[in-house]
């Protein structure tokens, strides 16, 4: 079911909007991969992640209020639908379902 | 350190290629980041950096995007409220799209005129090398031998064909007996000269042969309709044919609009001399040669082969004696390009006659009428802007920007375009026939789907609309809202340029008026003179030549009718045509061309001659043969005090003058009456065949109608069913004004649309002028004047304008009709009343227009103009 398949950059955004409830915004965002993974992806990247997310119905948004250090912008706030926490658990339970049918013995002769 | 701000172009950058509903979040974090870095200049470079990285489809805006809401809202809404004050001012609107339309349909049709007679002969694919031969410099008619020996001794020409036609002859095909018009008799050459494909039949086989002849699919359904034409025999006066080939019916812009081909080589029994010219010569040039070097050839030619003949014929001693003669004569044969013919050289034309002046006169008029109406167009919508500066008003302050009030005037303008382009279509097809009659052409609706109409109307849809709509709109969307809405703005636009601009139109309005009435009275001053005989009462019957000796019988038969008075014969009518023939005075000291005529005995008495000097001819005298009568112009050409007794020579006979009559006009009234020799019309057929080409009946009846179908019965009975053709002498007289009765008839119409399109600039401006003053007269009127006076003051400007307009007018009209009535030789003087005629008609119609709008400025009630302050 290609609506509701997470990618991997996805699936990391996802978990990180969850970290950070309830102050996930763009830039927020960002820089919380960065902390966390090392990695830094580009703004534009996350924002059309965020998009994508929201348009599968993973994630619901709200506007809050204008700041400053934003030159009058105002922050878009995003939270996890209870569909974008089926779609993380669906991930999360394969994954650790495929786990467990690893044999020990596969990992022996690391 | 210095603080930077974020590059305004991302700004711009984002929120014109970006979807508005992500631009606030891209560039909230895009400052916030511009923040952190410390909005240095490295920062401010990210920035810009960042934008363009945002680059995605995803943001990008999207068709939905641009036609949200607001754009196409906002047309829907310009056009509704177009259609609404369209419907609201429906006189203005009415002017408005009339003119336009009238302006555009005009366009249309000329156009289409214009291309069509650009266009002739352009279809030939070797029309730059094919040819005319023309005798002298505008001879129409060469020798007979002339195509046979230019293809044979210049070795430049491919090939050279001899024409002639286009004859009216009688076809006869099974019992379908008609007379039909469009014969064209040429040489085997003819299908190659002009690269005719035969659609049935062999080209090389069509013309071998002086049977043959060739139909054009139109003739071929007409004459055959229900079986194959090929090799069906068409007796052509008598004489059968063979049709040995089809060809698709020529093109309408050609030259020789022929029906049917007839094939009539060069006999080789006949002696033919090469002073007779009785033939029309083509000739297709070899690509490589050079038009120059061919035009020596042909008139070294004419020295050697037509020298002879003409010294022979004229008495002079050599060729150079001849040509020192007459120095402005060109004795050679010389090429006129097919192309040229049509229009340049038109009266090489086997077709109608086109002219290059009257396409510069339609090119003129088209363009001035099509100005004219877009200017009053801007006049009028100006003169509105008043009206409608507290619309603009309300517009502004309700949050209107300039671009609003513009585009709603632009679209405005548009729509009374786009509805006048429809109506002058309408007009245009409608009024096709008219302009057929007027142009002489055959033109279907179909032929008004031209490029460049398709062109014309795409300009004036996307361009002349837009673009007349551009300065009213520009003009009132200046508007200070509060000025606007207090009523106070009254100018627009300089009322200098307006009075020029109308002034203008009276003039041309002044003019044409002018030269319809002129052309009107001099064709009634032609009508009206003195012709020196008797027209009326006279039906002239055609194709004598075929009653043979059965004439008498006609003659006897017609003289039982009671309303028949006399009957006689002539070879030539007046009016018909008279062909010239060559005498000499017989000690050989002039040799001249007069007229000349065989009348037989009883045609004087008819036509009324007035006898000056000695008798006319005797009935069956057979001395009279070689006696002539002539007119007074040729004694006077010949510089002789008396003329009965002497004589005259021709062929080798002398024909004694027995009488002189006074002179009468035979030809044309446009020209002085010519020298004139009438010579006695042999009553037996077989010796004077030729004289008996036209049947005169001279009746008492006042019932035309009936003396025609008598004659027209009388006929049938014994010519054996050849039909029947007459016109009664007046009526002929009066067809040589048809050329003038057409330019009338086209001066006429345009006088017309003309003045309609002045009477809306007067409108306009007369409205304009009144909105202008609205106040002035109000206070006026308070403080105790008079309607007709209020009037009056209005009045007075607008004749100022029609008179200065009216004497450039005169002025115009006068040099142009003091060079058009050099033409005649009988003519109207142009004197003074004629100038008061048509300053009075404009003055008048002036007046009424200006009186009517004024008088309802002047009634109306004073406070209401002035309760706005």
């Amino acid at each position: 079911m290609k609506g509701t398949h997470l990618g991997e950059f996805e699936e990391l955004v996802l978990l990180i909007i969850g970290v950070l409830y309830p102050n996930a915004y763009g830039l927020a965002i960002k820089q919380e991969i960065a902390n966390q993974t090392k990695r830094s992806p580009a703004i534009g990247a996350i924002h059309s992640a965020l998009s994508r997310l929201e348009e599968k119905g993973f994630l619901k948004s709200h506007l809050a209020d204008a700041t400053h250090e934003r030159g009058g912008r105002r922050k878009k706030l995003y939270e996890i639908t209870a569909s974008g926490k089926q779609a993380i658990e669906y991930n999360r339970s394969l994954r650790n379902t495929l786990w467990n049918q690893i044999p020990a013995l596969a990992w022996k002769n690391l | 350190m210095k603080k930077y701000s974020p590059p305004k172009w991302a700004l711009s950058f984002l929120r014109f290629f970006y979807k508005e509903r992500y631009v606030e979040q891209i560039e909230g974090d895009l400052f916030e980041i511009f923040l952190r870095d410390g909005s240095t200049r490295k920062a401010k470079r990210q920035f810009g950096w960042n934008t363009i990285r945002f680059f995605r489809l995803r943001y990008l805006k999207g068709i939905d995007d641009y036609e949200q809401l607001t754009t196409l809202a906002m047309i829907k809404n310009y056009l509704k409220v177009a259609i609404r004050t369209l419907i609201k001012q429906k006189s203005y609107t009415a002017i408005n799209i009339s003119g336009l339309a009238v302006a555009i349909a005009s366009t249309l049709l000329i156009s289409m005129y214009i291309l069509h007679e650009r266009s002739y002969d352009n279809f030939y694919p070797d029309i730059e090398r094919m040819y005319r031969v023309a005798n002298g410099d505008n001879g129409r008619w060469t020798p007979t031998l002339l195509a046979q020996t230019i293809q044979a001794e210049i070795p430049q020409v491919e090939a050279a064909t001899k024409v002639n036609g286009l004859m009216e002859s009688f076809l006869e095909a099974g019992n379908q007996g008609i007379l039909q018009d469009g014969g064209l008799w040429v040489d085997e050459n003819f299908l190659s000269v002009f690269d005719i494909e035969l659609l049935k039949g062999s080209k090389e086989y069509a013309l071998s042969e002086p049977d043959h002849m060739i139909l054009t699919e139109t003739i071929a359904a007409k004459f055959f309709p229900d079986k194959e034409a090929m090799n069906e025999i068409i007796e052509i006066d008598g004489d059968p044919f063979k049709v040995v080939g089809i060809v698709s019916d020529p093109p309408k812009n050609t030259h020789i609009p022929y029906k049917y081909i007839a094939s009539n080589p060069v006999d080789p029994e006949q002696k033919y001399y090469w002073s007779g010219n009785n033939t029309f010569t083509y000739a297709k040039l070899k690509p490589t040669a050079r038009r120059g070097d061919v035009s020596i050839m042909l008139a070294d030619l004419y020295e050697k082969k037509v020298g002879p003949d003409y010294i022979a014929y004229t008495g002079h001693e050599s060729f150079e004696a001849l040509v020192k003669e007459y120095p402005n004569r060109n004795f050679a044969f010389t090429l006129i390009p097919v192309i040229d013919i049509h229009l340049k050289k038109s009266h090489f034309t086997l077709g109608t006659q086109g002219d290059a002046e009257s396409i510069l006169i339609f090119s003129l008029i088209a363009l001035f009428i099509l100005i004219i109406a877009c200017i009053n167009y801007i006049n009028l919508s100006t003169a509105r802007s008043a009206v409608r500066s507290k619309e603009v008003g309300i517009r502004k302050s309700l949050g209107s920007q300039k671009k609003n009030i513009i585009l709603q005037f632009i679209t405005e303008s548009t729509l009374i375009t786009f509805i006048s382009v429809i109506l002058a279509g309408l007009l245009a097809v409608l009024s096709i026939k008219l302009f057929n009659q007027l142009t002489q052409r055959a033109f279907d609706v179909v032929d008004l789907i031209t490029p460049g109409n398709i062109l014309v109307l795409i300009v004036l849809l996307v361009f002349v609309g837009p673009l007349a709509g551009s300065y009213p709109a520009y003009v009132m969307s200046r508007f200070n809202p509060i000025d606007a809405l207090k009523g106070g703005i009254t100018k627009s636009g300089k009322a200098t340029l307006r009075n020029i601009l109308v002034a203008f139109q009276f003039a041309t309005s002044v003019f044409l008026i002018t030269v319809t009435l002129v052309i009107y009275l001099q064709v009634e001053y032609l009508k009206s003179q003195d012709i020196g005989i008797d027209i009326n009462n006279t039906l002239v019957v055609n194709n004598g030549i075929q009653l043979e000796s059965k004439y008498d019988v006609l003659k006897g038969q017609l003289e039982q009718i009671p309303s028949v008075e006399l009957v006689s014969k002539a070879s030539h009518v007046p009016f018909y045509g008279f062909p010239d023939y060559g005498y000499k005075v017989p000690d050989g000291s002039k040799s001249f061309s007069p007229n000349n005529a065989f009348l037989a005995p009883g045609v004087e008495k008819m036509l009324n001659m007035e006898l000056l000097d000695g008798r006319f001819f005797r009935k069956d005298f057979i001395p009279d043969t070689a006696s002539i009568i002539v007119n007074e112009a040729l004694v006077k050409e010949l510089g002789w005090e008396d003329a009965v007794g002497r004589k005259l020579r021709r062929d080798n006979i002398d024909y004694t003058i027995i009488g002189l009559v006074k002179d009468f006009n035979f030809a044309s009234l446009k020209r002085e009456v010519e020298p004139l020799i009438i010579r006695y019309g042999w009553d037996a057929y077989e010796i004077g065949i030729y004289h008996q080409r036209f049947i005169l009946v001279q009746f008492s009846s006042k019932n035309l109608r009936k003396v025609y179908e008598e004659v027209e019965e009388q006929w049938s009975q014994i010519s054996g069913g050849y039909p029947f053709e007459a016109r009664f002498l007046d009526e002929t007289f009066q067809l040589q004004f048809e050329a003038e009765r057409r330019f009338g008839m086209i001066f006429t119409t345009f006088s017309g649309m003309a003045i309609f399109i002045a009477l809306l600039g007067l409108f306009a401006l007369t409205t304009f002028i009144l909105q202008k003053r609205f106040k002035e007269i109000a206070v006026r009127k308070v403080m105790g004047a008079s309607v007709p006076s209020l009037i009056r003051m209005i009045i007075k400007d607008f004749t100022k304008l029609v008179l200065a307009g009216s004497i450039l007018g005169i002025g115009g009209s006068f040099y142009w009709l003091d060079d058009w009535l050099q033409e005649y030789s009988t003519r109207i003087e142009l004197s003074w009343y004629l100038l008061t005629i048509p300053i009075a008609i404009i003055l008048i119609i002036t007046w009424i227009v200006v009186s009517t709008k004024s008088y309802k400025a002047a009634v109306a009630n004073p406070s209401k103009a002035l309760k706005d302050e």
